[in-house]
Formats: structure tokens, sequence, C-alpha cells
């Protein structure tokens, strides 16, 4: 029994050892799976890592780049001048057009384009070709009426930004104009391109497996996504009178051009910045690259007569005279080193100096330009600003020739006088008169108001600013009234506005040719350049035109345009004289007079 | 009532159960559940959200656990065959009734629940395997023809499984049979010719087996081994998977801050490539506490093996070790891209309630195995 039970345990600690044995083989086994299993763990967690890591960011990491549409230009009172539009653009994408031929004639039928073009492009080799680029929103209706029926496969719209400009001509040298990818080309658009243009930012957005986008980080710079929009001091209204008066005008006179700036003398704002001929920026390419030129700033032009009230001015702050020293005007002809200066107005003998400006007498201001003497006068024209920009934010301004003192003889000074043999730009001449309609005081000329980052930050701001003091408040005064002389008995009688007493100076100026080297006979341009009202200014407008032909003076072309313009202006500024309000009636205030005059 | 059936599982629990076993497979089990909420919860949603339906089959698991220890371990030897011919039954039954899923039938369906005979088998093999060894082990070991038994019932389940097709599951019983065999005792001739029969039956196996293969599966071999060539189609598994686990790096990326499983890139991310999802979030840190867990799980059922009372306890307590070991290794190895994707679950990680239930079954036998080592 002892013996059996022996041998059962021998046999059983014997098959235990087997048994362990054979554990022994599994455990081997066990560890060669555990030590591949790490070996790989450790060399795709650790090792490849940073590599499947990147591999991970790759795939689930999309750079967007958003672009934001380029700034609007908006007029005083918040009316666009130019906006950006979301135009559908029409494509193809070749492979998934089922019915090339018909797909052809439907959309060759609402583009008007030839389907044979059109067929061509759908039977393209490339996988996307542009049909139209920025259609217009009608006929894109009409093709997606056609692709919401199933009959256009493989056509697509994607949405692309379009330069719009709703008043069209209007205020279009001012505004300028853009091109296809945003850049600016002339005027504000070119000048404050940095403001307006359209900015591209860009994000880290994580994509999930469908490809759909989830969230995104902004990495671009900063500030780098907000773009500006500009609002000018031009008014529309304003615009538009200034504009309609000044192509009536030249056209009227058959002349080749002008151009008028309206500004409020006080804070140095242009309302109205007129240029002609005009154009269209929304289709600035079919017109003439030279009627795109912004005459208000850049043309150089021989002021002529306007200029003389400069010159008072500064026979009156110098007190070398007064408004009632006489000069003898030689009977309208006198002669400076045998060259022969007239009066056009009449053969004038004594004449005040008030009266001399009233008749615009060459010869007397001649006299009087001697009697302040050369040196003072170019001291007048600097602190006036001719011979320099005026600085405006608007491209392409012109800052007018002075010739330098030490070449001048007599006659040049003689002719200088009188406003011959320089040039000035618009600008200039309008921002140094409204000098006078503000006591003597240069404002620098605006014509931004502000320009504001879309966030609603304001990035500039134009405040009125004061440029220097030119001249006294009396004298400034004693010019003034002088200048009311002019329009109530002088040159510039056809300037006159009712219910205000308005101030201005008339010019007519020759116009010297370089081809002959002398002063055309034919060619003049003829300017007005005034404000009102006359105690209390509150507009200085200013009226350029060049060559009339039908007639040729000042105060016969330009100042009947500034009467008008005036006169409408005022109104629509509500601007209404204290008379006419004590009377009461007559005044009827026109309702949306707001809302832009093509709206 | 109640109060007697908790102090009823505590006396049974509390009785010489090997605790290291119970407490990791708990440990891994709650991980398990919070990292397939990780998984799931993008995923479209679901009128029951796949980590809920996890947590139901996980109570149920644990209770049929319970059962397990509870019975005798001698009733599963009395058992064995019946509970092995009613799984084949099921096997059979899927065949014909069974839910009809990507080209596969391997579930059944019974109302929300489905269950999948393929899982259960292993388990059922695994007891009848004993109960012949328990009964027909001479004291010198096996001789070649006392493998024929085994073989068949390793055979039937085998082709049974192939047949759905699931040739996946079908090698993993393969797999596990042979692994089971070397535990058993055997004459030098038999294991000579055993491992022979081995190593020459791969090669035929595969010329042979190549030609049975659904182009899709042969794609799924040619892949594993160049994944590059098709990076789209199904090599992008292999690939996604390989991104999402290195790119975890050494700390992760954090807690449902996985980059790749939660924008969806990782493909299968709450079943095959469970392991991924963990690996990205939790980086090697949490990849080698997981790998440690699973081995404290396989060399602890393995200790208890190799200290059983009697062969049927051995061979039931090994064999369900080599059965965690072997899908543990797989389908880590499928995420990995160093085995190919056969669409195997990782124990008690992966999502899917038969395998949950069935893992936890395997371990309340091997428990129920260490309890009644010294019964006598």
């Amino acid at each position: 029994m002892a013996t059996i039970q022996k041998t059962k345990r021998q046999k059983e600690s014997n098959s235990e050892k087997w048994l362990r044995l054979r554990m022994g083989i599994v455990l081997a086994l066990f560890l060669t799976l555990f030590v591949v299993i790490t070996v790989r763990v450790t060399n795709l967690m650790l090792i490849n890592g940073d590599a499947l890591g990147s591999y991970a960011e790759r795939q689930h990491k999309v750079i967007s780049t958003f672009i934001t549409k380029r700034g609007n230009i908006y007029d005083v009172n918040g009316l666009s001048f130019a906006v950006s539009v979301e135009m559908d653009s029409i494509y193809v994408s070749p492979k998934d057009v089922k019915n090339p031929k018909r797909t052809a004639d439907l959309i060759s039928k609402v583009l008007s384009v030839d389907s044979r073009v059109i067929l061509k492009k759908l039977k393209s080799k490339k996988n996307f070709v542009w049909i139209e680029r920025r259609v217009s929103p009608s006929k894109t209706m009409r093709v997606k009426e056609l692709k919401f029926e199933g009959k256009l496969d493989g056509i697509g719209f994607v949405k692309e930004d379009k330069r719009f400009y709703p008043h069209r001509t209007l205020a279009a040298h001012v505004v300028g104009f853009a091109g296809t990818d945003s850049q600016g080309l002339s005027g504000i658009e070119y000048k404050l391109d940095k403001y307006l243009k359209s900015t591209k930012s860009h994000y880290i957005a994580v994509r999930d497996a469908k490809g759909r986008r989830l969230f995104g980080t902004d990495i671009s710079e900063s500030n780098a996504s907000i773009n500006s929009d500009v609002t000018l001091t031009i008014d529309v209204w304003a615009q538009y009178i200034a504009e309609r008066e000044l192509k009536n005008a030249v056209e009227k006179s058959n002349a080749e051009g002008g151009a008028v700036i309206v500004m409020d003398p006080v804070s140095g704002e242009i309302l109205a910045m007129a240029s002609f001929p005009e154009f269209d920026p929304n289709n600035f390419s079919r017109y003439s690259k030279t009627s795109w030129r912004n005459k208000a700033i850049s043309m150089n032009f021989e002021p002529g007569s306007t200029f003389k009230i400069f010159l008072a001015s500064g026979i009156l702050e110098d007190t070398i005279a007064t408004t009632e020293d006489t000069f003898y005007c030689e009977r309208g002809l006198f002669r400076v080193n045998n060259t022969d200066f007239h009066d056009y107005g009449g053969d004038f003998g004594l004449l005040s100096l008030s009266e001399i400006i009233t008749y615009s007498s060459n010869i007397g201001a001649i006299k009087l330009g001697k009697k302040l003497g050369e040196k003072r006068y170019f001291d007048y024209l600097a602190v006036f600003g001719f011979g320099k920009p005026t600085g405006i934010m608007l491209s392409g301004e012109e800052k007018g020739i002075i010739p330098s003192l030490s070449s001048l003889n007599s006659v040049d000074f003689a002719a200088l006088s009188f406003g011959q043999g320089l040039s000035v730009t618009p600008l200039q001449l309008i921002t140094a008169a409204a000098v006078i309609a503000n006591g003597g005081f240069l404002m620098e000329p605006h014509i931004v108001k502000r320009i504001t980052k879309n966030d609603g930050d304001i990035v500039y701001e134009a405040e009125p600013k004061v440029k220097r003091r030119v001249m006294g408040d009396e004298t400034a005064k004693m010019v003034r009234d002088m200048m009311v002389s002019v329009v109530e008995s002088g040159t510039g009688t056809k300037a006159k506005v009712p219910w205000f007493s308005v101030a201005g100076k008339t010019g007519t100026a020759q116009v010297f040719d370089v081809n002959t080297g002398a002063y055309s006979e034919s060619e003049f341009i003829v300017s007005f350049v005034g404000f009102l009202p006359a105690e209390d200014p509150k507009l200085v407008i200013l009226v350029v035109v060049d060559s009339p032909k039908s007639d040729i003076s000042g105060g016969s072309v330009a100042a009947p345009t500034f009467s008008r313009i005036a006169e409408d202006t005022m109104k629509h500024l509500k601007i209404y004289p204290e008379d006419m309000l004590i009377m009461g009636d007559g005044i009827k205030i026109k309702d949306g007079a707001d809302v832009s005059p093509l709206m | 009532m109640i109060k007697d059936a908790i102090r009823d599982v505590f006396k049974t629990i509390s009785k010489k159960t090997d605790y290291v076993l119970l407490v990791t497979v708990l440990i891994i089990l709650t991980l398990g559940i919070i990292n397939l909420f990780s998984a799931s919860r993008m995923e479209e949603v679901a009128a029951v959200p796949l980590y809920i339906k996890q947590v139901y089959w996980a109570m149920i698991g644990l209770f049929m656990m319970y059962l397990a220890i509870s019975i005798d371990i001698r009733a599963f030897e009395r058992w064995a065959y019946v509970i092995y011919c009613v799984t084949i039954f099921f096997l059979i039954a899927v065949l014909f009734f069974g839910e009809r899923t990507g080209g596969a039938t391997r579930w059944f369906s019974l109302g929300p629940i489905s269950f999948q005979p393929s899982e259960v088998v292993k388990v059922a093999m695994i007891l009848a395997l004993g109960r012949y060894f328990q009964k027909n082990m001479p004291a010198d070991g096996l001789r070649i023809r006392d493998l024929i038994i085994p073989i068949i019932l390793a055979l039937l389940p085998v082709i049974l499984i192939a047949k759905e097709p699931d040739l996946g599951s079908a090698g993993l019983v393969v797999l596990i049979f042979g692994t089971v065999l070397l535990v058993v005792k055997m004459r030098t001739k038999t294991a000579v010719a055993f491992i022979l029969a081995g190593v020459f039956s791969t090669v035929p196996a595969f010329i042979f087996g190549w030609r049975f293969l659904k182009p899709y599966q042969r794609q799924r071999i040619v892949t594993f081994f160049r994944p590059d060539t098709d990076p789209l189609g199904s090599g992008y598994h292999i690939i996604q998977s390989k991104i999402a686990v290195g790119s975890g790096q050494f700390f992760g990326k954090g807690y449902m801050h996985g980059t790749q499983s939660q924008l969806q890139f990782l493909p299968e991310q709450h079943t095959d490539f469970i392991f991924s999802v963990l690996a990205e979030e939790w980086g090697f840190v949490g990849s080698v506490i997981i790998l440690i867990l699973l081995s404290i799980i396989i060399l602890r059922g393995l200790y208890i093996a190799s200290s059983a009372r009697d062969v049927f306890g051995a061979v039931v307590a090994a064999g369900l070790s080599i059965v965690i070991m072997w899908q543990s290794f797989v389908n880590i190895g499928m995420a990995m891209g160093i085995f190919p994707v056969v669409g195997i679950p990782l124990p008690f990680l992966s999502y899917g309630g038969t395998s949950l239930v069935m893992m936890l079954i395997g371990v309340g036998l091997i428990l129920n195995v260490n309890m009644r080592r010294n019964i006598f």
C-alpha cells in the first residue's frame, strides 16, 4: 500500500515536472511576444513618434486662408462710392458634363456667348474651366435655375468679389478705381490702398476624416485680417451739383474740360471735387487715360486775375496802401520794357486799390506789384501755399510752377502781378482763397474724413488743421469786401446768388502755347473763385474751365456756374440766409434730400 | 434576501480567490470603459451610447464570472462536451440564421443584443480539450493517436468559423489549439511529429488557402506586407493606426484629445483599433501600463495552471490564458502594423458584448481552478 502510494506520488511529481517544463515553453512564447510588442511600441512611439506625430498633424490640420473684402469708400453721409460685391463666377468640371451640346446651348443663350466657345470649354481635358467670371446676378439666377432643373451637370459657381461703383461717374476722379485683384490703381483707391485692400488671414483649422472643418485658430500676423473703410468729406449731393454744373459749363462753352472744387473754408474739408471729362470707374478701361485725370489737383494752370486778391492781401497786410489809395491805370495801355500790357474791362484812369480788384485792372495790378516788391510778393505766394503740394490724400497732386526769383525780369514780374507766368493747381488756388474767407488762417485741405477698421477702430480722423496764419483778420475782411464789390458791381456780377452776399474774383488767363513759345490768342483758362455768405463764409467754390471756345471770360463762363453751384449747394446744406428766415416763407425743406442723387 | 446574496458573493469570492488576477481584471475593465468612452463619443449618435452598452455587458459579464467561480469546477468538467456541442450547434445555426454584415454572417441578433458564437467556442473548446486530456492522459504522455480526437475538437469550430467567413478567428483557434498542446504532456515522438506537422503544414496551407481567400482577404494580406501600395484603400487602416499610435509619443495627447481618433481618421476605433486610441491619448506610458496589466493576467493564469490540481484544471487555466495572450498579441500587433488586420478584439478593451462576457467567464474559470486546487 505504501509503495503504491509512493509511486503514485512519484508519478504525480513527475507529471508536475513535465507540466512545469511545458509551462516554460508557453512562458517563453509569451516573453517573445511581449518583447516583440514592446520593441514595436518603443519603435513607433518613441523612435518614430515625432515623424508620425507630424504626419498626424498634416492629416488633420489645414491652413485656411480667408480673404476679406476690399474696404468700402463712403461719402460724408455714409453713401457708398465704392463697394465690393460678391458675384458668382461660373465654372465647369468637364468630366461631369453629360450632354455637352445641350449644356452649351443653354448656357450660351443665358450668357449671350457663342455656344461654340462654351462647347469648347465643356470638352476641355482640364478638371476645372471658367465659363465666365463675375456674372451679373440676373444671369447667374437664370443659370442657377437651369442647374436646379437638373439640366446642367458639371456646372458650378464660385463667389468672387467685384469692385462696384454705384454712383458711376460721380466723384470718379476722387474715388479712382481698383483692378480685378483688389489693387488700387488711381484716386483714393490707390492712395489709401494699404487700408482698403483686401487682406488675407490664415487660420489653422482642424478637419476630421470626412473633411469637415471643425475649429480654427488665427495664426496670421496681428491685425492682418482687418481692412478699413474710408469715409470722404465729399457729399454726394454737392458733388452731383458740382459735376452737373461743370458739365453744363464745359459743354455750353465748347471747352476742353474743367474742374470744380467746393470747400468748407473753416474746416478745410472738401465737399465736392469735380473734374471733366468724366469717366465711369466701373468700366474705366473703356475711357481714355486722360479722362481719368483729376484736374482739380493735377492741372497746372496760369491763374490770371484771380491772383490779384493775393497781391491785394499782401499790400494790405503790409499796410503799403489802403483800399482807398488810388493808382493811375494809364488809360488801358502800359509799357514795361517794350512790352505792352492792356486792361480788358475798359481804359481806366485813377482807380483805388479796391477798384483795381473790382474791375480787374492788370495795369493797376502791375503797379501794386511794384509797390509791394518782388521779394514780399514771393513771400506771400509761399505763405499762401503756392509752389508746394497741399498734401491732400489723393494721388497725382501737382505742385504748380513758380519761377525762381532770380530769373525774373521786370516784364515777367509785371505779368506775375496779375497771375500770368506762374502755374497753380485748382486745389492750391481754392485753399489760398479760403484763407480770405477764413479770417486769414490757412487750413489744410481734407478729402478723407476718416478711415475706420472694420472692427470699428478709427485709424485716422481728419481734424481741422490750421497750417499757418497768412494775414490778419482785418486784412482778410478788407480783401473780402473788395471781392464782394467784384460780384456786386465788377467783373463777377453773374456770380450773384439770390439771398446771399457773395465775394469772388474772376480770372481769365492766357495759355502759354509750348509749340509757338508765346501766349495763345484763342486759348484761355477762365475761372471764378468765391465764397458765401460773404460775412460768414460757409462755402468756397472754385470753377475752372479749360479753353472755352464760345465765350472766353471768367465773368461770363465760370461766374454763372459758380452761382448755380453755390445756390443749389447752400440749399442742399440747408443754409438759409437770415433775411429769408425772417420772412419765413419760400423755404421748402426738401424731404429726402439726404439720399443720393442717383438713388 | 439581497443581503444573503451579497454575503454569498463575498463568501464565494473570498475563499482563496486570486486577488491579483481579479483586481487586475477589474482595473483593466474600468480603463477599457473609460477608453471606450473617448473612442466612441465622436461616432454617430446611437440610442444607447456604445460605452453604456459596454457597461451593461460588463455587468452581465461580472455576474457570469461570479457564476463561473461559484459553480464547482467538476461540473464544468462533467458538462464540457455538452457545452461544446451546444456551441457547435450555434456555430452551425449562425451560418443559416445569422445576421449578415459586411459579407459575413458572424452574429445572432436577438433584439438589441447580438451574440457571436465564435467567441464562445474558444472557451467551449478549451473545456472539451481539458475534459479529454483529463480522461485520456497516459502516464507517459500522449501518443500520436491520442491527438486525433483533440484535433477533431479543434478542427470542427475552425471549419465552421472559416465558413462564416471569419478567417481571423479561425486562425486564432488554430493558434490557441497549437499552443494548448504545448502545455499537455506528449511523448517525444508525438512532440516531434506535432512540431514537424506544424512547420510543414504552414507552407501548403498558405498556398492552398490562398485560393479559397476572397479578394478582399488577399488584399488584406498583401497590404499588410506593403501598406503603402494602397494608402487610401485597405492599407488605410494600418497606416492610420500606426500614425495614431506613433503620434501619441511618450505621454500621449491626453484623454479625449487624440486627434486621429477624435477626428475619426482611425477606422474601427472602438473594436479592432481600440489600442490605437489608448496609445494615442495615453502615449507610451499608458500603452506600457496596459501591456503590463495584460501580462499580469496572462502570467497569473499560467501560474494558476501550473499549480492546478488536475489536468483539466491545468488545461483550462492555461488554455484560457493562452486565449487572452494570443488575442492581445494579435490585436495589438494589428494596431501597430506587425500583424495583418484580422478583426480580433482586444480582451477587456474592445467593444463587443460576447467577447467581453466570455473573457470574464474565462477569468472566472481560471479563478475557479485556483480556488479548488487544494480541495482534496
